[in-house]
């Protein structure tokens, strides 16, 4: 599906405009000025996006609509229907989730000597994980440092990040760098220096993204799930976690998980269990595409709530600048911020530049959608999306020819089965849903206030603010993977857990009841449903 | 799409069964279309998971042809099934023990050796890679090569479902990554001096330093840190 005729006009104009804005600088917002654009454009400031939390730990904070709304329904599976007596396995960790952080604490959890089970909704290693493609952050050149990646950290979540999290994440991941070097991940080097790759991703001021071409996500997940294998760790594929269960002392003290093939409950009895459930793209945030993959539900915070662990920065998404808004069928596919930092710029209507394209993730976006909505300088699309242009040729033009296919094999196939060459045309994007800033709010070990409930990932929230700069959600996987893992391993010989229960789901459930607050639906969803017309995507903007 | 019309529905059969879909759909969709929500066949929805792995003929031809449910679309008149798992044997092994040799692939998957490079593995593969080349590479010695030529494996599995010799050419090829990368590519040089200055504490003061900053310092210093990003 090459470019129709009704949007060829516009490259044109663009490609008039590229010898121009080759050398084109475009200062960096202050805060101030940032913050500006953030409240008039970014969709996190739009009216009736969020409301309020009626019952449970977070009474009273702003939540999305979407997963507030599922935050107060009624359970999938009727606790009155699950037997707490029939205890189908018991461990000492459980990890729910098996994306990058799942499997990376299944894996430390294990080698510290702990027996423990990965149940995950789908297959092993079916996460966001695998769909990452920049890279993962770590302070490894010599003119780097844990600090300077610290502070770029808190500036990109405009400082309203944790700090002991910030540090635990800056310190941490060159050693998870060399973790997966050790496993054999083929991490790119620039052949010059043996360094990471010298390129400065949005919101970094210093190259730290270690890639993997454009599969670096995928090549991770690819090796972990070849580690969790080699170990005695116990996989449950197709078990979905409904329910945390607690004992009479109030200690997290395992699961009930639904197996979706057979439809059967199964109580899994541990003495810590990791919540690494991942993201919320699927609930279609504001009816915005995602970037995410099909179990991203947010099945981890549903239940987590429910058994009293505090959320966080709930009304916080992020929206990634460059999500895919032509062909229909790539819809919300994500385009790699490496490309930015590669030199592919930002270009309306009519070829002109409007924002530094290496700004954090969150001001990229505003401006994209300003210049689509407020200032009416978007491309329409036949079918009604509207977007802006990245103008990839440039990336061929500035590092040669081929740099485009030997750089991003996975989305440059992606795009020429659409007739579409980005190293020779632009790319039409717009914002989509990338990632939940906010989760179940931890200690710098993964703790959460639930006594042996842990959460890891994109479940966890706080590290990142309400802004997470790209790659450092694949940093935060490993780290806080690890920690946890660790951490529950190393605590289970002293853990002793009580009689197993239920009663908080039906006293949650009575305190939504009392605050009228109880909706229609039931969570966790576990499936994003897309049958008949619902397939067709929304072009929400 | 919105505006759907009749005449943009084409017959596909799913399973055997016909279905009249949407002509813009990609296979994926259109099984959802018909009313499927999937449990198995379905992942990242991005084409890299290797889930959505599908077999399918068209009319115009008695080829076998595959593709990722989720990146090809509909064609009028095709015949199609997903393959989201096959059984394949994993034996386990220790990276750190290892060699990046073709006796080490070898030892660990003999099965390498019955390759009768009949390449039909490369001709179902759904990402075009050289599959059977790829196995040759590694029968010559070629870890690195094989290494950088299956990159774009996404490990569905369909190359060892038609294989005569029964291999597991992409279980082989992560094996083939993972030596490359572990023991022929050159490790990040300063990553050791680094995390040795970590373990001796020695951002210990400059962290602590940031985190009990004034908030309005810190600002005014990360702006200016951000005015002097540098490639260093």
């Amino acid at each position: 599906m090459p470019y129709p005729e009704s949007m060829r006009a516009s490259i044109k104009k663009l490609e008039e405009t590229r010898e121009s804005r080759l050398n084109q600088k475009i200062p960096i917002l202050s805060i101030d000025e940032k913050n500006q654009l953030l409240k008039e454009f970014h969709p996190d400031y739009r009216p009736g996006v969020h409301r309020e939390l009626k019952a449970g730990v977070n009474k009273g904070d702003m939540a999305v609509v979407e997963l507030a709304n599922l935050l107060e329904a009624r359970s999938t599976v009727d606790p009155n229907s699950v037997d707490l007596s029939k205890i189908e396995l018991e461990v000492d960790t459980l990890v729910v989730g098996a994306g990058g952080a799942g499997l990376t604490a299944a894996i430390f959890s294990c080698d510290e000597g702990a027996s423990v089970a990965l149940a995950t909704k789908l297959r092993l290693g079916d996460s966001n994980t695998t769909m990452a493609e920049g890279g993962i952050n770590a302070a490894i050149s010599p003119g780097d440092s844990p600090s300077i990646h610290y502070l770029d950290t808190m500036g990109g979540g405009n400082f309203t990040n944790i700090p002991e999290l910030v540090r635990a994440l800056s310190t941490d991941s060159p050693l998870a760098i060399k973790w997966l070097e050790d496993l054999g991940v083929p991490f790119d080097r620039d052949p010059d220096s043996d360094l990471p790759l010298p390129l400065l991703a949005g919101g970094h001021s210093r190259p730290r993204v270690c890639s993997v071409g454009d599969y670096t996500g995928m090549s991770i997940i690819q090796v972990l799930r070849a580690e969790v294998e080699n170990r005695p760790i116990r996989v449950m594929e197709f078990s979905a976690v409904v329910e945390l269960i607690l004992d009479d002392k109030g200690q997290c003290a395992g699961a009930v998980l639904f197996d979706l093939l057979t439809r059967i409950p199964q109580v899994v009895k541990a003495k810590s269990v990791i919540i690494a459930t991942g993201g919320i793209g699927r609930l279609h945030i504001q009816g915005f595409p995602t970037t995410n993959h099909y179990g991203a539900t947010a099945d981890g915070l549903i239940v987590g709530y429910r058994a009293g662990a505090k959320l966080g920065y709930l009304d916080s998404i992020q929206f990634h600048p460059t999500g895919t808004a032509y062909p229909d069928q790539l819809l919300g596919l994500l385009v790699t911020e490496v490309s930015r930092s590669r030199g592919a710029q930002l270009v309306d209507v009519n070829g002109e530049r409007y924002i530094n394209e290496l700004q954090t993730r969150d001001c990229v976006a505003s401006a994209n959608v300003r210049q689509v909505i407020g200032r009416k300088k978007g491309i329409t699309t036949p079918s009604g999306m509207q977007g802006v242009w990245l103008d990839t040729p440039l990336i061929d033009i500035i590092h040669g020819e081929g740099t485009v296919q030997k750089s991003y094999t996975h989305l440059y196939h992606r795009f020429k089965r659409y007739d579409i060459d980005f190293s020779k045309e632009p790319i039409l994007i717009y914002p989509a849903q990338h990632y939940q800033n906010g989760g179940i709010i931890t200690d710098d070990i993964g703790r959460s206030n639930v006594p042996n409930l842990y959460a890891a990932g994109e479940a966890a929230g706080g590290v990142h603010g309400r802004n997470r700069l790209g790659g450092n959600s694949l940093s935060d996987l490993f780290v806080f993977g690890r920690r946890a893992g660790i951490d529950a391993a190393r605590r289970a010989p002293e853990i002793e857990s009580g009689r197993l229960s239920l009663n908080h789901v039906f006293e949650y459930a009575n305190a939504l009841e009392t605050a009228g607050s109880l909706t229609e639906a039931s969570s966790p969803i576990l499936l994003p449903d897309y049958r008949f017309e619902k397939v067709f995507p929304k072009f929400n903007q | 799409m919105e505006a759907l019309q009749k005449t943009d529905l084409i017959p596909v059969y799913f399973y055997g069964k016909r279905y009249d879909v949407p002509k813009m759909l990609t296979v994926l969709q259109a099984f959802e279309f018909v009313g499927y929500q999937f449990i198995r066949g379905c992942g990242c929805r991005g084409g890299v998971c290797g889930a959505c792995a599908a077999v399918y003929i068209h009319p115009e031809s008695h080829h076998l042809e595959v593709a990722l449910a989720c990146q090809m679309k509909v064609l009028a008149g095709m015949r199609i099934i997903q393959v989201p798992y096959f059984p394949v044997d994993k034996p386990g092994y220790n990276i750190d023990a290892l060699n990046p040799t073709t006796e080490q692939v070898g030892q660990i998957y003999p099965q390498i050796y019955r390759c009768v490079a009949c390449n039909t593995c490369t001709k179902m593969c759904p990402q075009d890679i050289n599959v059977m080349g790829c196995i040759s590479m590694i029968l010559r010695g070629d870890i690195e090569g094989a290494a950088a030529a299956s990159r774009d494996c996404v490990m569905c599995g369909l190359c060892t479902s038609r294989c005569p010799a029964e291999i597991p050419q992409f279980l082989i090829f992560l094996l083939a990554r993972r030596l490359d990368g572990r023991f022929i590519q050159k490790p990040f040089r300063f990553l050791p001096t680094r995390l040795e200055r970590i373990a001796a504490g020695d951002y210990e003061a400059e962290l602590n330093a940031l985190m009990t900053m004034d908030i309005e310092v810190l600002k005014v210093r990360y702006q200016k840190q951000q005015q002097d990003k540098q490639i260093i």
